[in-house]
């Protein structure tokens, strides 16, 4: 067990990273209410009137409208891949999580479940799939962009 | 019908699973995958300097480039750095948060530290990091607190530790979570075991926990450095005129100087370090934990 020293330690060790996490994210919600449009602080006093500015631009509100559109497609297109690939990946669990006495009792169960994931493990290699998987998150978004920027201009989409 | 064909389906886990899967491996096979390879086949041309049309010559000009340009060559080292020092001080800093919720907290306590970790993940990037602008500029919130405490002020603004300390603070949960996960599966009963042969806290967490966690930390490490080897955002906001990454020479190679080829050479860089870092983390077991 822990010593009472290494809990208080560790305890403190949490609140300074919670604080780490938090001011900033405090810090930006109180400068929406800053009278002053210099960026100093303390903050001299505080107004709702930048809310109003933000409502009646016109440009602002484009920009919401898109970026909602843009969420809600991507998400819906996520949704439904994900899903289907998580789905197949829990059935026939490709990625081998289990050990080998849950997968000889799932063998005596459901021997074409198995078979087929055995299959798939032979033919694309369990790690394989695994590193293709991790591929899109490992590589840096502006790399993701430039390659479909490049590919949009290369197929003239 | 219908029925009939759910059935047909359900007797056929193989068709079943065919048809799930085609989309989404037609999606990143077709899209992601390709985008790749036309990106790899791009920055094997070259743009025409006059009209800054892209001339399909095959060359290997960009890479010549890049690779015995020195200022090239130090932005790369500049990245790769930035990246690797991001990466060890957020290990360092989660592990300690990680071990706390996973061992220490009771549940209630763990799943409000979940959501705390969760939070941040949710609010906007950009606001994040103008945040630290904020916080940074002269006579903002550092400078402020630090005349409080008698200190001697310190303008981190435009320079690479402003740059270094947000790119700790967006990608920290990112490495809290896997790090979290691996210590949480961790069975108590070899906790237990090496209690019992005689080790203290300090020796189980070093030849017990941080072993068995490494799988977790690696896979963590594989977000903060990454995520850090393509951004160019953070630098343009806080860094200085010297905030040169990689990124940032994409970036720029794509928007203002319009040469792709160039962009697409210099993107090969964090791809193939990006490789080798998965080849590597494959080795330790850590995409299983991702």
């Amino acid at each position: 067990m822990e010593s009472r020293a290494l809990r208080i330690g560790l305890r403190i060790w949490v609140g300074l990273v919670l604080a780490f996490l938090f001011v900033p994210i405090a810090l930006i919600v109180l400068y929406a209410f800053n009278r002053s449009n210099i960026e100093s602080w303390p903050i001299p006093s505080f107004t709702l009137h930048w809310f109003s500015v933000a409502w009646h631009d016109a440009e602002v509100r484009t920009a919401f409208l898109l970026s909602v559109r843009v969420a809600l497609v991507s998400t819906l297109i996520a949704l439904l891949l994900g899903s289907a690939v998580a789905y197949v990946v829990h059935q026939f669990r490709l990625f081998g999580r289990q050990d080998q006495q849950e997968r000889d009792a799932l063998e005596a169960e459901e021997p074409e479940l198995v078979g087929y994931a055995v299959h798939q493990f032979r033919f694309f290699g369990r790690e394989g799939i695994s590193f293709l998987l991790v591929l899109p998150l490992a590589l840096p978004g502006i790399i993701t962009g430039i390659a479909l920027n490049s590919l949009f201009s290369f197929t003239g989409i | 019908m219908g029925f009939r064909v759910s059935a047909a389906l359900w007797r056929r886990p193989w068709a079943r699973a065919t048809i799930l899967l085609t989309p989404p491996l037609a999606w990143f096979v077709l899209l992601y995958l390709a985008a790749l390879v036309v990106l790899l086949i791009t920055a094997f041309w070259q743009i025409n300097p006059f009209t800054t049309n892209i001339e399909r010559v095959w060359n290997l000009g960009n890479f010549t480039t890049i690779f015995t340009s020195p200022a090239y060559r130090g932005v790369i080292f500049r990245t790769v750095g930035m990246a690797a020092a991001v990466t060890v001080v957020d290990a360092v800093v989660a592990f300690p948060f990680a071990y706390y919720m996973a061992r220490i907290a009771s549940s209630r306590t763990r799943t409000a530290l979940f959501v705390a970790i969760l939070l941040p993940l949710w609010a906007s990037y950009l606001a994040k990091v103008y945040s630290w602008l904020l916080i940074f500029t002269h006579g903002g919130l550092l400078d402020w607190s630090l005349s409080h405490l008698g200190l001697s002020q310190v303008h981190l603004i435009y320079t690479n530790w402003a740059v270094f300390t947000v790119f700790c603070y967006i990608w920290l949960p990112f490495m809290i979570i896997p790090v979290y996960a691996a210590l949480e599966r961790i069975p108590h009963s070899q906790l237990e075991a090496s209690e019992d042969l005689g080790a203290r806290a300090w020796q189980t967490t070093r030849l017990v926990m941080i072993p068995l966690a490494l799988p977790g930390i690696v896979a963590g490490s594989i977000f903060t450095f990454s995520l850090t080897l393509g951004d160019y955002i953070t630098p343009l906001l806080v860094g200085g005129t010297s905030a040169n990454f990689m990124g940032n020479i994409i970036y720029t190679n794509i928007g203002i100087a319009n040469n792709v080829p160039f962009a697409a050479a210099m993107a090969m860089v964090p791809i193939v370090i990006m490789a080798a870092y998965l080849l590597g983390a494959r080795a330790l077991g850590a995409l299983e934990a991702v």
